[in-house]
């Protein structure tokens, strides 16, 4: 067994701005504590993990693991 | 690289079949990896890898070669006297069998640095054909041999240039943190494993000391650790002559700092002290004492016990949290799905994303 990728990906459809941050503030602790279970079982190469969203209009958006403070 | 990356990629230049020689200062566990590979092979591949090991520095060319001995043989109906040759040691195994009862195998010259110039030559068609003379090594075999470098003093003699080209040549650099895991696996006590974390400076020292005598390496420290096992009950510290007789395998300047370890650990709360009262039981100041604490409890925890552990640890600084459950994981990666883990890994992930 070598390299091997995981992709989790959810689809919503809110109007509400509101509550698309409360899915990406999920998401992230969700990519943060699965780093951390990955980092803690590391063997060769350190684990790398990324967090995207996308919509039809603006397209694909990398996003950090970090809260952005507002 | 290191002895970690080292064994990862052996497989790849065996299958190639290409030789290897691995070269690095004394003791830092090159023979004890190649033994573990062959086990790990053996494992991958569903059946046993042959193994044998020589000793290069002890033989003679005709060791190698296997001696000729008077034999009969039958030509155009007439008994011909012919000299035929003895099956030398590495065609056999180490368990006593032909090489050729197994499909895979290595073949390991240990200490082939320290060989004599002729040896060197004569196995030289060992590396790069995987045969000697009359004898023959099975098609998935490999050779590897293990080296210290010229400025190691270990009697080390003249490469040749056509032995060189004849091998892939990885020099091995000493690494910690692939000894720590090594070591989290292997039954090597936890002050042991502090200790080596704590002073790596002392143990993984590139160079051998100006002055000759005993000193530390991650192999003398292990013997240190063997003995220290056997010296110990508990909670008795073990008396002068033991630090005596360890110094014997890692000198006096790392015996003193490694029993400075010995007395720590004596101090130390008790495992079912911690389990019975996570949030009572005292949590030690110094950090060489909180690193050893780690050791220990990752050393001992279990599904069972790992919820008033994880919640002692908690009180600790985060870094060491990272120890503890890091050494823990690489001794039962099981570990890391218990509710206490799982949590661990989630109140932890901001910091954790923070220094990845």
């Amino acid at each position: 067994m070598g390299l091997k990728k995981y992709t989790i990906e959810i689809a919503v459809d809110f109007t509400d701005e509101g509550k698309h941050k409360v899915i990406v503030d999920a998401a992230r602790e969700a990519a943060r504590t699965l780093l951390t279970t990955a980092m803690m079982l590391q063997e060769k190469r350190p684990p790398k993990i990324a967090l995207h969203s996308s919509d039809f209009f603006a397209g694909n958006d990398e996003l950090t693991l970090d809260e952005v403070q507002t | 690289m290191n002895l970690k990356q080292a064994k990862q990629h052996l497989p790849v230049l065996f299958d190639a079949r290409v030789s290897v020689e691995l070269r690095s200062s004394p003791g830092i566990g090159k023979s004890e990896t190649i033994e573990q590979l062959v086990a790990e092979l053996s494992a991958r591949d569903g059946e046993e890898w042959g193994f044998q090991v020589l000793m290069l520095a002890t033989q003679t060319p005709a060791d190698l070669l296997g001696y000729m001995m008077p034999e009969t043989r039958e030509f155009n109906g007439k008994q011909v006297r012919v000299s035929d040759w003895t099956l030398p040691p590495w065609m056999l195994t180490r368990d006593g069998r032909p090489v050729t009862d197994y499909r895979r195998g290595i073949l390991f010259l240990d200490e082939y640095g320290q060989g004599d110039a002729d040896v060197k030559r004569a196995s030289a068609e060992l590396l790069l054909n995987k045969r000697l003379g009359p004898h023959t090594l099975p098609e998935g075999w490999a050779v590897v041999a293990a080296s210290n470098r010229d400025k190691d003093r270990s009697g080390v003699t003249k490469s040749f240039d056509f032995v060189i080209n004849r091998r892939c040549e990885i020099d091995i650099q000493p690494d910690l943190q692939a000894w720590t895991e090594w070591a989290n696996t292997s039954g090597v006590m936890p002050l042991t494993i502090a200790f080596a974390n704590q002073n790596p400076h002392i143990v993984f020292s590139d160079t051998v000391p100006e002055k000759q005598g005993p000193w530390c390496t991650p192999r003398s420290l292990v013997m240190a650790d063997r003995i220290l096992s056997r010296l110990t009950t508990d909670g008795e510290l073990p008396d002068a002559s033991a630090s005596e007789l360890i110094a014997g395998v890692i000198g006096q300047a790392a015996v003193a700092q490694y029993f400075s370890f010995v007395a720590l650990e004596r101090e130390m709360p008790k495992f079912e002290d911690i389990v019975a009262a996570p949030d009572k039981v005292r949590v030690p100041d110094r950090p060489d004492a909180q690193m050893l604490v780690c050791y220990n409890l990752a050393h001992r925890v279990e599904d069972n016990t790992i919820a008033p552990v994880v919640q002692y640890i908690d009180r600790f600084p985060k870094e060491f949290g990272v120890t503890f459950v890091k050494s823990a994981t690489q001794r039962n990666y099981k570990l890391i799905t218990t509710p206490a883990f799982r949590k661990w890994c989630s109140d932890n992930s901001a910091l954790m994303a923070a220094v990845r």
